[in-house]
């Protein structure tokens, strides 16, 4: 039995070690690519091929940001401000959106402000178009009057907070997903905040959340 | 007695077969826990893949446990050894040597689609062509000759080949004859970001952060730092959600090298032409969806649907109506379609297998049954 014993640990020994080679491995798989596909990469920087944008992305700690101008369907984004939290980022310009804010030490959590012409749906459809993305039922009346309601811009915003599920378009594959959103009506538009992220990141960001949406105003001179 | 003889008869042993079924439950049981806690992916890979697993019992205590690899083949060799070569063989009873030899054929068929099957998906928007798919898990690090004039050849390293090195740093080198230098791969993260930062691990000020595995395994964005071998070695960074391939020129030929999801060529093309979808009243949830795509090999095309639960299966590929997107699109919007895409060697024998299993048993049930009826018969009389 004791020589049973030894041979096994020998061959659990050999097969782990085999496992573990490092020497040089001779590359084996080659494809061939068609000449379509043979374009020469555009000679960039490391930082600017990896997504780090140094001319694009501000600051964390930059106290006083604004809108580029003239965004949005005849919004005048330039009379705008916020202030970002400290641990966010702002991240490169984006179709749509006024800004991007990508927090620290997150993966896949993003907040993202934008402006629409209009009532933009309303309210009560873009909370519900939220919920949907999220697979998750619309809500009804009454429940849609128990959101909160904060003062913002000299009107009042809605808050809301979805945890969902959403389906990874590439892969396919579902995750558990978190959505704080801010939809503020103004006169002739709609401002919308809104943050996404997997919900075991977004739990650290509730508060910076809050705190960025209440941190936006006009500049004194607007009189909207 | 031969030491053979005894391990023989130490394999084909009662005893060995309840040990081993004991040992299964425990790891499905624990591995079914941790699974909560490191996701599915890791916890099959752990538990299931292995040959041995430390289970951390309460939290903290180190519980040595045989993995399931180890395991299943230990059943598989029982079951040959102790359920086929020495059970007794007569026409007059073969239900149970059957059965026996189904489970061995069903693990078997586990081994081979561990071993040989590919799986991964194929988006494709409508009107969009696509004749490959790509890994759910699995990256590669692909060297390409590009520029005119250029071969056109494409080395491909799979993430088995360098994943050992790990985030604390070792060295995998690589290398091919038609290359004019050596890639060595330094340090894997298995989960990364990039960011502004020095250290021994940055380029051009530029670091890969190690982030904490996602219990969702594709999740995961790998990073892998790489130095060219040669006369002016040359550093790099290659992440998983890169912008760019990593551009080099080495004796005037230019290479793009890049980290990307493991990717399969199908010997056909697929087409979308159409995607239709329903979802249930009142909800974002899909209730029925499918994809009409053309097929096209060479000069030949042909049309074809695949649904949910319909898959296409052609030239040993099955293709599987997986989801759709995007989940906000508004009417008239501009949709995709991903298929599930599998290559499984083995992807039929399970089925195999249960008919064989079934019918050893209904053979020895009825055996069994007809043999009960017999003796009570002898009894009345």
């Amino acid at each position: 039995m004791k020589r049973l014993c030894l041979s096994a640990v020998l061959a659990a020994s050999l097969i782990w070690g085999c496992s573990r080679e490092t020497g040089p491995l001779e590359i084996s798989e080659i494809r061939h690519v068609p000449v379509e596909e043979r374009t020469t990469p555009p000679e960039v920087s490391t930082a600017a091929r990896l997504g780090l944008d140094p001319q694009g992305a501000s600051s964390p700690h930059h106290a006083h940001m604004t809108m580029p101008a003239e965004l949005g369907d005849g919004f005048d984004a330039s009379l705008l401000c916020w202030h970002p939290p400290e641990g966010w980022q702002q991240g490169p310009d984006r179709p749509m959106r006024l800004a991007t804010f990508i927090p620290e030490s997150t993966t896949g959590t993003e907040c993202a402000v934008s402006v629409l012409a209009g009532e933009a749906g309303g309210v009560p459809a873009n909370v519900n178009r939220w919920r949907a993305q999220l697979e998750l039922v619309p809500l009804t009346t009454a429940e849609f009057d128990e959101l909160s309601v904060w003062p913002l811009l000299g009107t009042k915003a809605t808050f809301l907070e979805i945890e969902g599920v959403l389906t990874s378009p590439a892969s396919g594959a579902s995750a558990p997903v978190t959505v704080y959103g801010l939809i503020c009506p103004l006169p002739d538009h709609t401002l919308f905040v809104k943050m996404t992220g997997p919900t075991v990141e977004m739990a650290g960001e509730r508060d910076r959340f809050e705190a960025f949406c209440r941190s936006i105003h006009f500049r004194k001179e607007h009189s909207e | 007695m031969t030491l053979c003889k005894r391990l023989f008869a130490f394999l084909a042993s009662y005893g060995l077969s309840v040990a081993l079924l004991l040992l299964l439950m425990a790891l499905v049981f624990f591995g079914t826990l941790e699974q909560t806690r490191i996701g599915l992916f890791e916890a099959q890979r752990r538990y299931f893949e292995s040959f041995l697993v430390i289970h951390p019992l309460f939290g903290f205590f180190p519980l040595p446990l045989p993995g399931g690899y180890l395991l299943l083949g230990l059943v598989f060799v029982n079951m040959v050894c102790g359920g086929i070569l020495t059970a007794p063989k007569r026409l007059a009873r073969p239900g149970l040597v059957i059965a026996h030899a189904g489970v061995a054929y069903l693990i078997a068929a586990g081994f081979v689609t561990y071993h040989y099957a590919v799986t991964g998906n194929l988006p494709l928007f409508e009107g969009e062509q696509g004749s490959h798919f790509q890994s759910y898990f699995d990256w590669e690090i692909r060297i390409t000759e590009t520029g005119t004039g250029s071969a056109g050849r494409q080395f491909v390293i799979p993430v088995d080949a360098f994943a050992h090195v790990g985030a604390g740093g070792g060295l995998q080198v690589l290398r091919a004859d038609q290359l004019p230098f050596d890639l060595r791969v330094s340090r894997y993260l298995v989960h990364s970001r990039p960011a502004h930062g020095g250290g021994p691990w940055s380029v051009d000020g530029v670091t890969l952060e190690e982030l904490p595995r996602q219990q969702t395994a594709e999740n995961n964005v790998p990073g892998v730092n790489v130095t060219l071998s040669g006369d002016s070695p040359s550093m790099g960074l290659l992440w998983g959600m890169e912008r760019a391939p990593w551009r080099v020129v080495v004796d005037g030929h230019e290479y793009a090298i890049n980290l990307g999801r493991r990717e399969w060529r199908l010997p056909f093309t697929l087409r979308l032409d159409k995607f239709n979808h329903e979802t249930h009243p009142g909800t974002g949830i899909a209730s029925h969806f499918s994809s009409e795509m053309t097929l096209i090999e060479g000069e030949s095309m042909r049309n074809v649907v695949i649904r949910m639960n319909e898959p296409l299966r052609h030239k040993g590929y099955t293709l599987y109506q997986a989801s759709w997107g995007s989940s906000d699109a508004r009417e008239g919007a501009r949709l995709y379609s991903v298929l599930a895409v599998s290559r499984d060697p083995a992807g039929k024998w399970p089925m195999y297998a249960s008919c064989v299993i079934s019918l050893g048993l209904l053979l020895h049930f009825t055996q069994m049954l007809l043999r009960y009826l017999r003796r009570q018969r002898a009894q009345e009389m």
